[in-house]
């Protein structure tokens, strides 16, 4: 499977590559800015780097979706289902590929992010006093008491939910070229299946968690990882049923 | 070798391929005949395994279409299917990391003998050098069966010549080739057996030599006559 992968990487690299020269550069002047002292310039470039690392999640996020589009709908196909490997490997290794690229990029914008953050207190202040200010600034807007752990739990919470919505639309696309290929509306009827399923995970999840609240066990974290875990147990249904179609129907 | 009963694929409402009962040596050349939509494709696609029958099965060495015949089988599409960021040497890393029986030498000397160059885009290249480059990756393999569908399609005087001679060169006891073309007059000299089809079903199959004196007439008057 390893090799799958790396040919899965390879078809994205180009992406990641320009992003990584447009995430040095914003890097480069950031710290420019803060050896010349020229504060504007490196909040400038700050705010584009932060706003790089979520457009870029958004964006390698569709790429996957298009390049599994592209494998299942043009000859380009011919290049995955025509060496021996089994379906549970061609599937895995796309899966596989998905998740390390939405975490890997998720992670170290994230490592860039809080370490700009560090060099930013070196340089104008104590640490602690902006990280406190920062906080204090936060609570008084949202009204929402800031705990370190409370926000890692949010966030993988949210990095789960992404996942799991890249996965479910590869198994839209699998199932317009499988189950509905001969069907004269197979894009819309995937589409409607897609939707469905997606507001009855929400549904399922919000079910499973308002028990929990009701059980009196609510803490944001218990509620995280029932989040992650429903979610996680659709990224393995889907996992499945992609294989299964593709090992059982395929057409390409 | 390949075995197909009652082999059938339907594609909306309409049949590509109905009811084909077809045997396939080892060891054999067989011309797959017929104008498009006859199900040329689709049959080869069905042995690939890109493909599942809709009624009937289809088996290789008595086997299921699968990982093991996907080892053995060598398939050439008619259209260019390579990732648009690869060069002519990465398509040899490629086969040389998915298949064991890919030779890379032997996809180094097709290549330089057919005037392609391994630093070459693949997605840049002509027609004509596209096709090339397909036969230069499927034949370097060393497969028990090679399917080629449409080879010489688009392709000048010259470099069908040299398609050919890269096609008839694997050919042997332990391989079995089987080659779709609409090119009939070029295809007779080169195989052992015709295989016929007309709107999905098989029209006519057996040794070439046998059909040429039982029917009293050359493959490509008999392609005529069949689909005229």
């Amino acid at each position: 499977m390893g090799k799958l992968i790396k040919y899965e990487l390879k078809k994205q690299m180009l992406s990641k590559i320009v992003v990584a020269v447009l995430a040095a550069i914003c890097e480069a002047v950031f710290l420019v800015a803060l050896i010349i002292n020229k504060a504007e310039w490196a909040g400038s470039a700050f705010a584009i780097f932060f706003m790089l690392g979520f457009a870029s999640l958004f964006y390698f996020s569709f790429e996957t979706i298009v390049t599994y589009s592209n494998d299942l709908k043009t000859k380009q196909s011919y290049m995955l289902f025509l060496v021996p490997r089994n379906m549970y490997q061609v599937v895995g290794a796309k899966m596989v590929t998905t998740l390390l690229q939405i975490l890997l990029v998720g992670a170290a914008f994230a490592a860039a992010f809080v370490g700009n953050v560090f060099i930013t207190c070196a340089r104008y202040g104590e640490i602690e006093e902006m990280i406190e200010m920062f906080k204090m600034m936060f609570e008084q807007i949202s009204g929402i008491s800031l705990n370190l752990s409370e926000v890692i739990y949010v966030v993988c919470t949210l990095l789960v939910i992404w996942i799991e919505f890249v996965l479910m639309c590869m198994l839209a696309i699998t199932l317009s070229t499988t189950l509905f290929a001969n069907k004269r509306y197979k894009g819309v009827i995937s589409l409607g299946i897609y939707v469905v399923l997606q507001i009855l995970v929400a549904k399922v999840a919000d079910l499973v968690t308002d028990g929990a609240m009701s059980a009196e066990v609510f803490e944001l974290n218990a509620m995280a990882w029932i989040y992650i875990g429903v979610y996680a147990v659709v990224m393995v249904i889907c996992f499945f049923a992609n294989t299964w179609l593709l090992d059982k129907k395929i057409s390409v | 070798m390949v075995e197909a009963n009652k082999l059938g694929k339907k594609y909306m409402r309409r049949w590509a391929l109905r009811d084909v009962d077809l045997v396939l040596e080892k060891g054999k050349i067989y011309a797959l005949l017929g104008p498009n939509g006859s199900g040329k494709t689709t049959f080869m696609k069905m042995v690939a395994g890109l493909i599942k029958p809709t009624s009937g099965t289809v088996t290789f060495n008595n086997g299921p279409i699968g990982v093991e015949s996907k080892k053995r089988v060598a398939y050439m599409s008619t259209e260019p299917f390579f990732y648009a960021y690869m060069t002519i040497k990465d398509v040899g890393k490629y086969f040389a990391d998915f298949f064991e029986d890919f030779s890379m030498e032997k996809y180094e000397e097709l290549i330089s003998r057919m005037d392609l160059h391994m630093e070459d885009k693949a997605k840049e290249l002509s027609s004509g050098q596209a096709a090339k480059l397909k036969i230069a990756a499927t034949m370097a393999r060393d497969a028990e069966l090679y399917m080629l569908d449409e080879p010489l399609n688009g392709i000048d005087i010259i470099a069908r010549e040299q398609i050919l001679k890269a096609i008839v060169e694997v050919a042997g006891e332990d391989k079995t080739l089987v080659i779709s073309s609409h090119l009939v007059d070029e295809l007779e000299a080169i195989v052992d057996s015709v295989v016929f089809l007309k709107l999905g079903s098989l029209v006519l199959a057996g040794d070439a030599e046998e059909v040429r004196i039982e029917r009293g007439k050359s493959i490509v008057e008999l392609y005529k006559e069949v689909y005229a």
